[in-house]
């Protein structure tokens, strides 16, 4: 008599079928699907596979049934635990909502000694100072910044070039700290800045208060020069002297640049990639132009199509997935951020892709002036003549006025992307966001069409691309487990 | 083009549904018979499908809306469960 029973026996009540988790389906290609769960685990699966599983027909011996049940697509007589571990995993994504506002951008100044054609900021000219922010705003603005719940705070420096109003930054900053002695947050800075002004008071600054810089560099100096103009002709050197100079004296670590793409970006992304291959940053943020401020008013934000810009980030991302291929480390950051939604548990901050939007709950920008926006989007808005998203003053409006106001729950609830057409039927809503504001600048819509609308369309095209590639090469996957779990 | 469905296969959600995804390529109305829907499909100005290609697509739509309407049916139950215990210890629901 055998001491155990046939494997039959312990199959018998998988044998009895399954019952279906919920679960989206959107076409990848021509053949194939991809279904989410509610807590955006994926599979891949053809039509027939695909009716078969959601008919309840499909074989339990079938290895798609297996992959299916381990993702928790199913469940059958012997996984009944899915239900709890799928609403621990969805806990686990949305839990930093309740940490609200933890990204809190203070517009230092309007005035910039650049005059970039693209600036998605109106920007001033350099001697305007009565578009820098006053110290009596900045505390009024400490004191919001403070009634926010998160126990990590983030000021971050805008402008303008913050830089030209360096001592309201060296206000804010020594302020805070002061604060921060009975707040007891988890308090960081960062400057964006062009780094054309910054000096080594300014860096022994930094370096006391433990200041990141991120600065802008969109490649090449000849590309660079040409999309951000200043007297001298010198952005390009200013950065990368910045950089070293940043680096020298903060650590290589506390610098990081973005890059926006122009129509002269177009066709040079190796070049690009190349640029901050060579000044040894560890990866690049492969940006579209946006639609707001200085860019529509010069037609720059019509300069290339969506198409093209695809084609120019796919280049950009095979070219920097070859590197990696090779030996080389080097990441493409928005790659990153969603594979950390598809591959990990948890949700990145990035508040352009994530429901509810970000606006408000995930970040808020304090304006010169006081006013209190609902994000760095949408103040720039504003500056082209739209002040929807101006949630008050920092003098004459409480924090429960603020963030409590119909003109922040309002596109919130609108927009929200479980409840929105199409999206609340798509497979990939749990990689993205909502956007308010950018339907509102593009469609007059918090919600927008997203048959019409480039947010969805961009960020489709990348879910897809991205799957596609895990797929086609488990090399590949390996390369974008890593980048999704850098934390 | 007219393109036809069963009244007793498939509903007028599926096919409303199927009608917005194709805003950016097809202006769709629908029409109701006894037992059919019936929707005229007309190419948006500018882009680059046949009529008869834009159909094809529509008719595929129609079947995936059908299909998630059927799931989010069977699974509603199992959905309202899932979010009601992932949210029944955020501490968000205040005392």
């Amino acid at each position: 008599m055998s001491r155990f029973q046939q494997l039959a026996e312990f199959e018998r009540p998988l044998a009895a079928g399954y019952e279906l988790l919920p679960f989206h389906f959107t076409a990848l290609d021509d053949d194939n699907y991809v279904a989410t769960n509610v807590a955006g685990e994926f599979v891949v699966l053809t039509r027939p596979d695909l009716e078969a599983f959601s008919s309840q027909s499909l074989p339990h011996t079938s290895a798609l049934y297996d992959e299916l049940k381990s993702k928790h697509f199913l469940i059958d007589s012997d996984s009944d635990v899915a239900i709890d571990l799928l609403a621990l995993k969805l806990r686990t994504k949305l839990a930093p909502l309740a940490n609200f506002t933890g990204l809190h951008m203070f517009v230092a100044t309007l005035r910039c000694e650049h005059s970039c054609p693209y600036c998605q900021v109106s920007r001033a000219n350099d001697d305007r100072t009565e578009f820098d922010m006053s110290e009596a705003t900045a505390l009024k603005a400490l004191d919001l910044v403070f009634r926010s719940p998160n126990p990590a705070i983030k000021v971050e420096f805008q402008g303008g070039e913050p830089l030209l109003n360096f001592p309201l930054v060296r206000f804010v900053v020594e302020e805070a700290k002061r604060r921060n002695e009975a707040e007891r947050r988890n308090l960081a800075f960062v400057i964006a800045t062009n780094l054309a002004v910054i000096d080594d008071e300014i860096l022994d600054f930094c370096r006391t208060h433990a200041i990141l810089i991120s600065t802008s560099l969109d490649g090449p100096a000849d590309l660079h020069n040409k999309n951000r103009p200043r007297p001298g002709h010198d952005s390009h050197a200013r950065a990368v002297a910045g950089i070293h100079a940043c680096r020298s004296a903060l650590g290589r670590d506390q610098v990081a640049a973005l890059m926006t793409t122009t129509a002269g970006s177009l066709g040079r992304v190796r070049e690009i990639i190349d640029e901050y291959v060579s000044l040894d940053f560890d990866g690049i943020f492969l940006r579209p132009l946006s639609p707001y401020g200085f860019a529509m008013k010069t037609k720059f934000y019509r300069g290339y199509d969506q198409a093209r810009w695809l084609d120019f980030y796919f280049e950009g991302l095979d070219y920097i997935i070859d590197l990696n291929l090779s030996g080389f480390w080097f990441i493409e950051h928005y790659a990153a951020l969603i594979l950390r939604k598809m591959l990990t548990p948890f949700q990145p901050g990035y508040v352009d892709l994530i429901s509810p939007a970000g606006i408000g709950i995930g970040a808020i920008a304090y304006n010169y002036d006081g006013d209190v926006y609902a994000s760095d989007e949408s103040r720039m808005l504003a500056e082209m003549g739209d002040k929807t998203f101006c949630l008050g003053n920092v003098h004459t409006h409480s924090f429960e006025d603020i963030f409590l106001g119909d003109a922040l729950l309002g596109p919130l609830e609108a927009s929200f992307a479980g409840s929105a057409p199409m999206c609340s039927w798509c497979a990939f809503e749990p990689y993205c966001g909502a956007d308010p504001v950018f339907h509102h600048a593009t469609q007059a819509d918090f919600v927008g069409k997203k048959p019409l609308s480039a947010y969805c369309n961009r960020n489709m095209a990348i879910f897809r691309g991205l799957i596609q590639r895990m797929r086609s090469n488990p090399d590949v996957r390996a390369v974008f487990e890593r980048w999704a779990n850098l934390g | 083009m007219l393109a036809e469905f069963p009244k007793a296969a498939f509903t007028a959600e599926a096919i409303k549904r199927a009608a917005y995804v194709f805003m950016d390529r097809a202006d769709i109305s629908l029409q109701a018979t006894e037992s059919q829907w019936q929707c005229m499909i007309t190419a948006r100005a500018g882009q680059s499908f046949t009529v008869e290609q834009l159909a094809e697509a529509f008719r595929r739509e129609v079947l995936d809306q059908d299909l998630r309407l059927t799931i989010e049916a069977k699974t509603e139950a199992t959905r309202t469960a899932i979010l009601g215990l992932a949210f029944s210890r955020t501490g968000l629901q205040g005392e």
